[in-house]
């Protein structure tokens, strides 16, 4: 399944009541493949969080459409919007975003309890998941006694629970030293070679190695390195 | 581990234990004030309702020496310990002179130093089982005998000896019967015939030869009651009972109850005013305090919108969590109302000095439920604001730090 | 020390402190007759006191031992100390009969309400210092 996104545009407006717009993302015409890893670079205010937040279905572009495959996901009204990213958008937020009331174990569970599917099967995966991200002794530990590393892998595991078509990463390599960084690297490009659709936005140099397509972001606009 | 999504408002209660806590007490007070300000209330009702029911005269007769107003309104109202005597001669003038009466009775009283059971005071009514109209039909649900000499009836907190007796100046009573609670002084009061009263009478005068003027019981009586016939205006009697025959003071026994009733309603309409007070002050903390509690963890719900929580979803989390934290604290505090209740009944009793009478334990439990249902409202009300505002918080602002 | 980490021990000290000094101030039991005669309930009031004082070495000792273990151990003696207390008021010592007397009105509410707040706090102070003796 391929993100499309068609002359989107999100802006806001400076003053009250008056028309001074400021746009975060101007005009952007945008597809992630399927199978492919595309890598955005940009500087903070660069608009790259916003354009994340308006392919996961968060935030309601002021222009344009995004078409997961072919459904148009800002046509669908929130509890239809929120089901259907549980489903195929697994999205790896900046900086910590574990829940820190459950184990690691149930928070890479949380998607599929989400979706209203608890099984041993279930169970079985994000322990698999676990597994492969090398993380599997963690299960029953609490996040915050977690390293970065650790942290950024289980969320990586827990946005790839229910098998999405489309994973978005925001800076997912931002505060790991070089050895976890190039671990983090390896298991999203892992990803995309299995079919899904990934788009990273990074500072990371090192994250070019890994890109099939590598953009640059500034001021709202994309474009193609 | 967690099976359900809808186990995390219960997970995020079970892993803050200090934060839960400070809301299931802010919520237990809440119930506390409700219930225990409604149970004061309706108590101080009771026990009106129960003393205007003993009654039954309309009007009642006492000596114009008795000592102070306070002193014939609490015997004859509220069975606190007293007495006082007027000339026999009295009653039978307002018999036969004063027209309007329907019936008329005489009651003794005397203030017992002691009986063997402790040493309180006990109040002693001795009433003419003849002419009586008042206190027999309240014994009859008690004891339908005619009482004999030597028995008596007496009040609920009264304790007779295992064999139902009670020794008092030497005498040895028959206790017949204990009666129903009234949440006044008369729960503490014995009931017996003249002819008992007269024994026991001249028992305390053998036991007190001190004393400035011996009782001569068949000289005396205490008070007399009078119920007017229909047709006739009451204060009408009052006032000719006042006129015609001396040394007396006849009173209308519904302004010494307004009385009472004045007085219990200013000490209801305190504890209403101090209730809501309560109220108003512990819903505005809950509101504050679940408001920050939220704020603080916007970044857990954005988290929950970014794995494809919907936005009702989230709402309802929140006003789980609320529910259930009011849900506990309400309970908390119902049960505690109820304990320091039973434990403290008797001494709110006496400290009141008001006619206090607690509900049934039907009327109790209802009043219990609404409490607590009450309670999980405001609660749902103080978090509603919360649950609102956590629903439509921009997800991806949250995360990013609110800082670009 | 922490203040934390006595927070049980305090309360349970100022708990038996209220039984100690309460018992024979303001929640007495009846107050012996002009005749001399001494009721039963004033030996319940006395055994009370006695009592509120056992409490309070016992509260006073869980606070300033160190040991965890000891600790623990003395939070649980207090706990049977303070079931002991709140049953000494009419199951263990009767008082007068009718409702009305001060020992029935303040003595055994009192007693057992304060004694039954210092066994909980007791229970659940035991319980603290054994677990966090574990965790050692």
């Amino acid at each position: 399944m391929n993100l499309t996104a068609s002359n989107i545009s999100k802006k806001y407006n400076r003053s009250k009541g008056g028309a001074n717009w400021f746009y975060a993302v101007k005009s952007i015409d945008l597809c992630i493949e399927a199978g492919k890893l595309t890598a955005v670079y940009g500087r903070s205010g660069s608009g790259k969080t916003t354009l994340l937040n308006l392919l996961g279905g968060l935030l309601q572009p002021s222009e344009g459409k995004v078409l997961c495959g072919e459904t148009d996901i800002y046509a669908m009204p929130d509890k239809e919007l929120s089901a259907f990213r549980n489903q195929h958008i697994g999205i790896v937020p900046q900086g910590a975003a574990a829940l820190g009331n459950l184990t690691v174990l149930e928070n890479v569970l949380l998607p599929s309890l989400i979706g209203g599917r608890s099984s041993d099967e279930q169970e079985k995966r994000a322990e698999a998941l676990l597994q492969s991200f090398g993380i599997a002794s963690l299960r029953d530990v609490m996040p915050r006694e977690l390293s970065g590393g650790e942290q950024r892998r289980m969320a990586i595991a827990r946005a790839l629970m229910n098998r999405p078509e489309i994973l978005l990463c925001d800076e997912p390599t931002g505060d790991l030293d070089d050895e976890n960084t190039r671990v983090v690297l390896r298991l999203l490009r892992d990803e995309a070679a299995k079919g899904t659709a990934v788009l990273l936005f990074t500072h990371e140099a090192d994250a070019r190695n890994y890109a099939d397509i590598v953009m640059k972001m500034d001021g709202g606009s994309l474009e193609k390195i | 581990m967690m099976r359900s999504v809808y186990g995390l408002p219960v997970r995020s209660i079970l892993k803050k234990p200090l934060r839960s806590a400070a809301l299931m007490i802010i919520a237990a007070f809440l119930a506390f004030s409700a219930f225990g300000g409604s149970l004061m209330v309706m108590s101080l009702s009771n026990g009106l309702e129960s003393l205007s029911a003993r009654l039954g005269a309309d009007i009642v007769v006492v000596p114009y020496s008795a000592a102070s107003k306070v002193s014939y309104d609490s015997v004859i109202i509220q069975g606190k310990p007293g007495q006082f005597y007027m000339d026999a001669k009295y009653y039978e003038e307002i018999k036969n002179e004063i027209e309007g009466i329907d019936k008329i009775t005489a009651q003794f009283y005397l203030a017992s130093a002691k009986a063997s059971c402790c040493s309180a005071r006990l109040q002693i009514i001795g009433f003419d089982p003849e002419t009586d109209f008042s206190v027999q039909p309240w014994i009859a649900k008690s004891y339908s005998t005619e009482l004999s000499e030597y028995d008596a009836v007496v009040g609920s907190d009264v304790t007779p000896n295992a064999d139902m007796t009670i020794e008092i100046y030497g005498k040895t009573l028959h206790v017949r019967a204990v009666l129903e609670k009234t949440g006044t002084e008369l729960d503490s009061a014995m009931y017996v015939n003249t002819a008992t009263m007269k024994e026991l009478i001249l028992a305390h005068n053998a036991k007190n030869p001190n004393q400035e003027r011996a009782i001569d019981p068949e000289k005396v009586v205490s008070s007399v009651l009078i119920k007017v016939m229909d047709g006739y205006d009451i204060d009408s009697v009052v006032g000719n009972i006042n006129l015609y025959v001396r040394q007396v003071k006849a009173i209308r026994t519904q302004n010494m109850i307004f009385d009472v009733a004045d007085s219990l309603s200013g000490v209801s309409g305190m504890i209403s005013v101090l209730m809501a007070a309560v109220w108003v002050l512990s819903v505005i903390i809950m509101a504050i305090a679940f408001t920050m509690m939220m704020n603080e963890r916007r970044r857990e719900f954005a988290v929950l919108r970014v794995l494809g929580v919907s936005r009702a979803r989230i709402a309802g989390f929140v006003l789980t969590e609320n529910a259930l934290v009011t849900l506990v604290g309400g309970v908390c505090g119902i049960i505690i109302t109820v304990l320091l209740t039973l434990l403290f009944n008797g001494l709110i009793e006496q400290s009141i000095g008001l006619p206090f009478l607690l509900p049934q334990p039907s009327v109790m439990l209802l009043t219990a439920l609404i409490t607590l249902l009450v309670t999980m409202a405001a609660g749902a009300l103080t978090s509603a604001v919360s649950a609102y505002k956590i629903s439509k918080i921009d997800a991806g602002l949250v995360l990013r730090g609110e800082n670009e | 020390m922490k203040i934390k980490t006595v927070i049980p021990e305090m309360v349970m000290t100022i708990f038996s402190l209220v039984i100690l000094l309460g018992s024979f101030t303001f929640f007495a039991a009846c107050p012996v007759s002009d005749e001399g005669n001494i009721m039963s309930c004033h030996y319940a009031q006395v055994m009370v006191t006695a009592l509120g004082g056992l409490l309070t070495v016992l509260s006073l000792t869980a606070l300033l031992v160190p040991d965890q273990k000891v600790k623990g151990g003395v939070c649980i003696a207090a706990a049977f100390a303070a079931v002991l207390t709140a049953l000494t008021p009419s199951v263990l010592i009767p008082l007068c009969k009718m409702p009305q007397m001060h020992c029935r009105l303040a003595l055994q509410p009192f007693t057992i309400l304060f004694a039954a707040l210092t066994a909980a706090i007791s229970i659940i102070a035991a319980i603290l210092h054994l677990k966090r003796k574990k965790k050692s």
